[in-house]
């Protein structure tokens, strides 16, 4: 059965129409600024940013349904999670789960609970920001993946200069994608044909069932790849792979005039942006200041 | 054309020689066709041929092989690409692009042939394998047969003198076995010098110019084909099937025999084990204004205690997704399916544990203990055995399936072969009363086919039921009580073996 969600999509959209390479770009600019951008309304703007590329794209709903499902849970999770575990100070708390003072601070191991357990609501701002960092570049490295083919991702890394051999370990490795899914679902289903039941209460609540099923579930996987990566090899180097330094491209991908404007667009705001945040971040610390760029470190503090 | 002078080779992690003394002259335009049972050094043989021994492995070659006069290790794999093309068994491990052209044109990028080049050659390499339509189409929508077509046509746009192929169709139905051999045969009458490796050599000794008998890294025999029925005693000492067309194929059965169902049986008074009724099943979702594409389409098949049902039919007839019906792996659409009186949609794949036991196609899947004799406690263990009965029901098969040398092995290290019988083992230690096994015969020489079958025949005798899914209809027809062939989701043929061989004389397996 083919796996439609490991298998790219080409759709009539704008967004088909770039070039690989200006995909890649912009996928490493919005990976950088999701590192230097600290404000949340900076990265929510990214974020949306990312989304109008999604549904520009057109691809199938099912893998919007996807997209939405993985956001949500990585962005809720760690907002709560953040919210709970939240340490800094000023900290404001919205909701008590555990009263502050119930416990004494010279109490072992559990006396810095004397402040109580609480939801933050700076914790939901951490965590959001700490959370958008993440799904930015997944979902767009996701929205890739699932537009261009294999070979089109292998060209886009040989023209930026990667070494041909790994964009094409890259590449072998995205073709295998779908048939790795399908090995781990035999092993799986062949554990629990033998009355295995992965993640049973006692071994989830004393970790080592987990350890366990991903081990096992690993292992085999790891020892056919291996296996095959072999066969392959054999298979390649009977067919002259990296025979010579240079190979001949049947394919040509060619950067369009708004490749290069769109490319430029990215590269020179995320050099801005991550200028603003060093001269804020010199102005901050004191090593450097210069009354000339009061605007740019007010800007900085305020929006990014 | 080839000439292997005094070969002998050693892998540098064994102990034993993959060849010894080794000598061999094959002409230009012969179709040579290479057998041997497993670990005879076949494989290591045709590694030779394009320089991969001694270029690209670890190991001590003593010897020489020439391929038109040039000596293999003064010439890079690069060169040699271009004189011997080399085909391998599993079509997946040899496919790298997702677009047939592109893997076509692999080898030629490689070699910086000019782009006019790469398209002329491609072109005229899919036209050769009559794959030239697909040449824009993705390969993941490809059938095994279709597949291996366009592996073997990657190899032929580099334009070898001589075509190598390592059991080609090995993992291929009979359909797409056909396909591949046809290609081949057509290259045979062209004048390119072929070896091919197969165990299935009834099926290619018509074709072959000239047979090559491997034992233990020596040539056993070396004759032409013509000759070869003096030679059956050799075969059969060795393990081998004997290579002669039998008077039984597969369309001639389903000629004679399709639309019967259940013809003659006498099992209506036996206890039934599994029964399937009236099941119709889709990966899809059933939605409005859209028709749903069955890949099961109206099952109905009872398996009864005792007995082995062989289940044979094309790749993407359903028969696999029959099979994971049975093991409560699936959940039909319509209708229902009884596993020893549980229905399946109520019971989930962990209660059906120890009732039915799936050997996968993909054994080493199966292995995920860290030794053979933790592997094989592993079902009993989980089935709260006691420790005293876990020890008795591992040692008991690990000395049927011959593995108590490499008990403290780990099964991932382990041989093909080994890993095969570690699952087998693995599964036959719950004593399940249904055995599911999934092509268990793909890639196997008959010697271990025969001992897996006559092992399957003595656990019926106790009254475990077994359904093998296979290819190889020579094997379902000499070890199976009843045979069914599914077509398009569909059975269109239920009968019982005796049946057939009553009404047709049997030709002799080893």
């Amino acid at each position: 059965m083919r796996n439609e969600f490991v298998e790219p999509e080409v759709t009539e959209s704008i967004f088909s129409y770039l070039d690989i390479r200006t995909k890649m770009i912009i996928l490493l600019c919005l990976a950088i600024l999701g590192m230097i951008l600290s404000d949340w309304k900076a990265l929510l703007i990214a974020f949306l940013c990312v989304w109008s590329i999604v549904f520009i794209s057109k691809i199938s709903w099912k893998k919007v349904k996807v997209l939405i499902i993985l956001n949500l849970l990585t962005i809720w999770g760690i907002m709560w999670l953040q919210s709970i575990f939240f340490d800094e100070y000023p900290r404001t708390p919205l909701l008590y789960i555990l009263s502050p003072n119930i416990v004494d601070p010279s109490t072992p191991v559990i006396g810095n609970l004397w402040e109580g357990i609480a939801i933050y609501y700076e914790g939901f701002i951490y965590g959001m920001t700490q959370s958008l960092r993440m799904v930015i570049p997944m979902t767009f490295g996701m929205l890739i993946f699932w537009t261009e083919e294999p070979i089109g991702i292998l060209m886009g890394l040989n023209k930026l200069k990667l070494p041909y051999t790994i964009s094409f370990m890259v590449m072998t490795c995205l073709r295998f994608i779908p048939i790795t899914f399908s090995e781990m679902k035999v092993t799986i289903n062949s554990q629990k044909l033998r009355k295995y039941k992965p993640f049973d209460l006692k071994g989830t609540i004393f970790i080592y069932g987990i350890y366990k099923t991903i081990v096992q579930t690993l292992v085999p996987l790891f020892s056919n790849c291996i296996r095959k990566s072999m066969n392959m090899a054999r298979s390649a180097d009977s067919r002259a792979f990296r025979a010579y330094n240079e190979r001949t491209e049947l394919r040509k991908i060619e950067m369009k005039s708004w490749d290069w404007l769109l490319s430029s667009i990215v590269v020179l705001l995320t050099i801005v942006i991550g200028i603003f945040k060093l001269f804020t971040y010199w102005y901050n610390v004191g090593i450097y200041s210069n009354s000339s760029f009061l605007f740019i470190y007010w800007f900085t503090n305020k929006y990014l | 054309m080839i000439k292997i002078e005094n070969v002998s080779y050693k892998y540098s992690t064994r102990e034993t020689w993959a060849l010894q003394n080794v000598n061999l002259h094959i002409k230009k335009g012969e179709f040579v066709l290479l057998t041997g049972s497993t670990g005879c050094g076949k494989s290591t043989l045709l590694k030779c041929l394009n320089g991969i021994i001694p270029n690209e492995t670890t190991g001590s070659l003593y010897g020489n092989i020439f391929i038109k006069g040039f000596n293999t290790r003064e010439c890079p794999i690069k060169f040699l690409a271009q004189k011997v093309g080399l085909v391998f068994q599993n079509p997946d491990d040899q496919i790298f692009s997702t677009r047939i052209l592109d893997e076509v044109a692999f080898g030629l990028e490689n070699l910086c042939f000019k782009e006019s080049e790469i398209l002329e050659r491609a072109k005229w390499a899919l036209e050769k394998v009559e794959m030239i339509d697909y040449i824009n189409c993705s390969t993941n929508a490809l059938s095994g047969g279709q597949k291996q077509r366009v592996a073997l046509a990657s190899v032929l746009a580099l334009k070898p003198e001589i075509l190598v192929l390592d059991e080609p169709i090995s993992q291929l139905d009979p359909k797409g076995a056909k396909e591949v051999l046809e290609v081949i045969k057509k290259l045979s009458d062209e004048g390119m010098t072929i070896i091919l490796v197969e165990h299935r050599l009834h099926e290619v000794i018509s074709w072959a110019d000239r047979i090559i008998v491997m034992n233990a890294g020596k040539i056993e025999l070396d004759c032409s084909t013509k000759e070869v029925t003096k030679h059956f005693e050799l075969f059969k000492k060795l393990g081998l099937r004997i290579p002669q067309k039998t008077n039984i194929d597969l369309k001639f059965l389903l000629e004679k025999n399709k639309e019967i169902i259940n013809r003659g049986s006498v099992n209506k008074e036996r206890e039934k084990v599994v029964e399937i009724k009236n099941v119709f099943f889709s990966y899809e979702k059933k939605k409005r204004k859209k028709p749903v594409k069955w890949i099961l389409k109206g099952i109905n098949l009872d398996i009864y205690k005792g007995e082995i049902l062989g289940i044979l039919g094309n790749n993407g007839s359903g028969k696999s997704t029959l099979m994971y019906h049975m093991a409560g792996l699936y959940k039909p659409c319509k209708g229902s399916v009884f596993v020893d009186g549980k229905d399946t949609k109520k019971n989930s794949p962990y209660k059906l544990a120890g009732t039915v036991g799936i050997l996968f196609q993909n054994a080493e899947l199966m292995l995920t203990c860290d030794t053979v004799y933790d592997e094989i406690a592993f079902g009993p263990s989980n089935l709260k055995y006691s420790k005293e009965k876990v020890n008795e029901v591992t040692k008991k098969y690990l000395n049927i399936l011959e593995l108590n040398d490499l008990k403290e092995y780990h099964p991932q290290t382990i041989s093909g072969g080994q890993r095969l019988r570690c699952a087998e083992a693995a599964i036959l230690s719950m004593n399940p009363k249904i055995i599911l096994l999934d092509e268990p015969t793909s890639g196997q020489d008959i010697l271990h086919i025969k001992k897996l079958m006559q092992l399957c025949r003595r656990l019926t005798s106790s009254g475990t039921s077994v359904a093998v899914i296979t290819h190889d209809y020579e094997v379902a027809l000499k070890y199976t009580d009843r045979i069914v062939y599914i077509e398009d989701g569909k059975v269109i043929m239920d009968i019982e073996t005796k049946n057939i061989l009553d009404k047709h004389k049997e030709y002799q397996l080893l």
